[in-house]
């Protein structure tokens, strides 16, 4: 990215996401379970836009952002972030990988959903021609609506990365509701036997990369919920009145949503500088330490945010019929998936030491 | 093109604006400059010269009337470097604020008056805008401008003039018609301080320094020809000046040095402790915070940069750069003392002030007085509420 605006296509591809997203999925229509759109969105050509041409997408991570932050407005629970990093990891450490090139067009094409357990909590041993593993995961990015999932495992100290479907022999992938309308899974890998193209064995680059890039477009689609909150919260108290007049007149009211701008615009530019950092900074450790920032700014934001949208809505705010309240949720777990606002701050003190 | 051509050698410059604060900054100056007092007159002007000789003293204007032609990122990484050398900051009201209203709105004898003497570090301007009942509220400001023959005939006070004690000129936001609105009526009058019935009054700040004045005028006489742009126009003239001033006061520059003060500071040992600041985790941990906040708050200041560029200015980002700046500025001068602890405490008077030796370690001096004195950031330039409302007012007009 040359600049922190965005070219006059993106705003196009941004625009007609908004657009299907607005009219075909408004949060009305949702109650309990919600649709899932991926097919859809395959259709529609979205996952192209998560890689660069020269592997037969449209766009890269730019564009992933730019997408990510119009799901996060529309309350998607599609992890539209998690698939992008995927793709970004794969692009960038997996050439000549076979997994890595077979994983990218399958997500592009839309048929690959994985989520990632970054955690390497599984055994991986070598076997003829391929590796077993056995061990498991309560800690899965990106659970919603996944039909595979990317393992981090570890075999004699290093990290490798195995690619398994959810029906795969072995593989249990048990799925519980989360409280921000998402799903969280737990894995168990029961004596898996892959073949070697279904696993990168020196997988700490394509890790590093697809956490770095999980922050920042997590980072996108709090940006997303953000501006969606503020939008809801202006809207809201300039049709409620108390006291005879709108909940507007009052300047304590007024500066709660100037606060929340201030906290948006510069979770914005963060995520600018989150991009322009993963597509030009050569130095892994200065992309972790930037991603951390991001991630620990972005947090906090969202937090802050969320929180005033809420008291910006009085009661209605802790409704469940009410939108701003979903938005509340999903910047809270936000903070709290892939390292908290404490964690990423101690990593970047880290990092600049 | 041959300005691409320079835009696209981003490291001769570099080298070469290295190559100036090494050979031609002075070493006393900088030293003055690193310690965070009001930069003294003959620092400014030194520098400003310096600076005026190798062309590059008003990189800020149009090429026309003495700028450098230098893209709005390399501005931001002139100014940056210079300031963290310790260079004196360039002199903001005469080079920001007066030289804008002249090249904008002035005829080109005004120009060729006015502007000259700026650039070369000859003539230093003060801001009179703000009065006793007129702080944040421009609309309520009372000082006279009346009409007698060639002249202007002037009788008010102004307050909070910073620099007006070792100014030549003070820009003066005056009432020229009462039969109008408010708003309108009002006019920028070119006055020198020295004009008889002009009294300067330092208002000593909680730092221990007069940057701060007030200043009276009695019968002043100024001559017509110093209107400064259109008669009554003034309010539409320095409501582009304070965008102006907003958009500068990110203060970048200004907090990157502040952490680096920080981080030399909290690295020292402390006596009776069993380690540096540096090394308590707590400490630490705040100081990556404000660390994260500068960045996002850089990252702003790009992004702005590039939106104005593509011809998509954002009306309220200078607001929340102004809001965001002042706080982190306030937040680094309270970790500079912290990181000082008692030896915060001794009054250092300002340099020129000194008569005997410094009354503590020399790493010390100038914290507390910035610390105290930059309390006003988040008042002045339009206070932080004003911005609040600001902001909140375009979110809620749609």
């Amino acid at each position: 990215m040359d600049s922190y605006v965005p070219t006059a296509d993106q705003r196009l591809l941004a625009g007609e996401v908004r657009r299907v997203l607005t009219e075909e999925h408004p949060f009305q229509s949702r109650h309990g379970a919600q649709d899932d759109l991926w097919a859809q969105a395959a259709e529609l050509g979205w996952p192209m836009a998560l890689a660069p041409e020269s592997v037969g997408g449209i766009g890269g991570l730019a564009e992933a952002a730019l997408l990510a932050e119009e799901f996060g407005r529309a309350l998607r629970p599609e992890p539209l972030d998690l698939i992008g990093a995927v793709a970004h990891a794969a692009l960038h450490a997996g050439a000549g990988a076979p997994m890595a090139e077979a994983l990218l067009s399958a997500i592009l094409e839309g048929s690959a959903r994985p989520a990632l357990s970054p955690v390497a909590a599984v055994e991986a041993s070598p076997v003829e021609r391929g590796w077993r593993l056995h061990g498991g995961s309560d800690l899965i990015w990106g659970a919603t609506g996944a039909n595979e999932v990317l393992v981090a495992a570890v075999s004699s100290g290093a990290r490798l990365l195995a690619r398994v479907a959810v029906d795969d022999p072995g593989v249990g992938f048990a799925t519980a509701a989360g409280f921000d309308g998402r799903t969280t899974a737990t894995l168990t890998l029961t004596d898996v036997i892959l073949p070697a193209e279904a696993v990168i064995a020196e997988a700490d680059g394509f890790l590093d990369l697809a956490r770095d890039a999980y922050l920042v477009l997590g980072a996108a689609t709090a940006v997303g919920a953000m501006s969606k909150v503020i939008d809801l919260s202006a809207a809201y108290i300039q049709t409620r009145k108390q006291f005879g007049v709108e909940l507007a007149s009052f300047q304590a009211l007024q500066h709660h949503l100037a606060d929340a701008y201030i906290e948006r615009e510069l979770a914005r530019s963060m995520v600018s500088l989150g991009v322009e950092t993963l597509l030009d900074e050569p130095d892994a450790r200065t992309r972790e330490r930037m991603a951390a920032a991001v991630k620990a700014r972005v947090g906090e934001a969202g937090l802050v945010v969320g929180a005033k949208g809420v008291q910006l809505h009085g009661g209605v705010g802790v409704a469940e019929e009410f939108e701003v309240g979903h938005h509340y949720r999903r910047l809270l777990a936000f903070e709290l998936t892939a390292g908290s606002r404490a964690a990423h701050l101690q990593r970047y003190a880290e990092l600049s030491a | 093109m041959a300005s691409q051509q320079r835009e696209d050698e981003p490291e001769a410059f570099r080298k070469a604006l290295r190559q100036l604060l090494a050979d031609e900054l002075p070493a006393e100056i900088a030293a003055r400059g690193l310690q965070g007092f009001h930069p003294m007159r003959q620092d400014i002007a030194a520098w400003q010269k310096i600076l005026a000789r190798r062309g590059w003293g008003a990189s800020m204007w149009p090429v026309e009337f003495g700028g450098t032609g230098w893209s709005i990122r390399r501005q931001h990484e002139f100014e940056e470097a210079c300031f963290l050398a310790g260079a004196p900051p360039q002199h903001f009201q005469s080079l920001r604020l007066v030289a804008p209203v002249v090249y904008t709105y002035c005829a080109p004898a005004q120009r060729e008056r006015f502007l000259p003497p700026i650039l070369n570090g000859e003539e230093f301007w003060a801001q009179g805008f703000s009065e006793p009942g007129a702080g944040s509220d421009l609309a309520a400001l009372r000082t006279r401008a009346v009409r007698d023959g060639s002249d202007w005939v002037i009788n008010g006070q102004k307050l909070w003039t910073s620099d007006a004690h070792f100014c030549d000129w003070v820009i003066l936001l005056a009432r020229t018609n009462l039969e109008v609105k408010p708003q309108r009526g009002i006019s920028f009058l070119a006055v020198r301080l020295d004009s008889p019935g002009v009294t300067v009054r330092p208002v000593p700040g909680i730092d221990g320094a007069c940057s701060l004045n007030e200043v009276f005028f009695e019968d002043v006489r100024a001559p017509a020809e110093n209107l400064l742009g259109e008669q009554d126009a003034g309010w539409g003239h320095a409501k582009f000046l304070l965008g102006h001033e907003r958009a500068n006061t990110a203060e970048i520059p200004r907090l990157k040095r502040g952490v680096a003060r920080i981080k030399s500071l909290a690295a020292r040992p402390r006596p009776g402790a069993r380690a540096p600041l540096a090394r308590e985790p707590s400490f630490a941990f705040r100081l990556a915070e404000v660390e994260v906040d500068l960045i996002a708050l850089q990252s702003t200041v790009w992004r702005v940069i590039d939106e104005e560029a593509a011809g998509m200015p954002s009306d309220i980002t200078p607001s929340v750069m102004k809001i965001r700046g002042a706080e982190l500025l306030q937040r680094i001068n309270l970790l500079q003392v912290e990181s000082l602890a008692e030896h915060a405490l001794p009054f250092y008077p300002e340099p020129d002030d000194r008569t005997g030796p410094l009354p503590g370690p020399d790493y010390a001096a100038g914290a507390m007085a910035d610390l105290l004195y930059r309390r006003a950031a988040t008042v002045f330039g339009g206070s932080n509420e004003i911005q609040r409302n600001l902001i909140a007012r375009n979110l809620l007009k749609g």
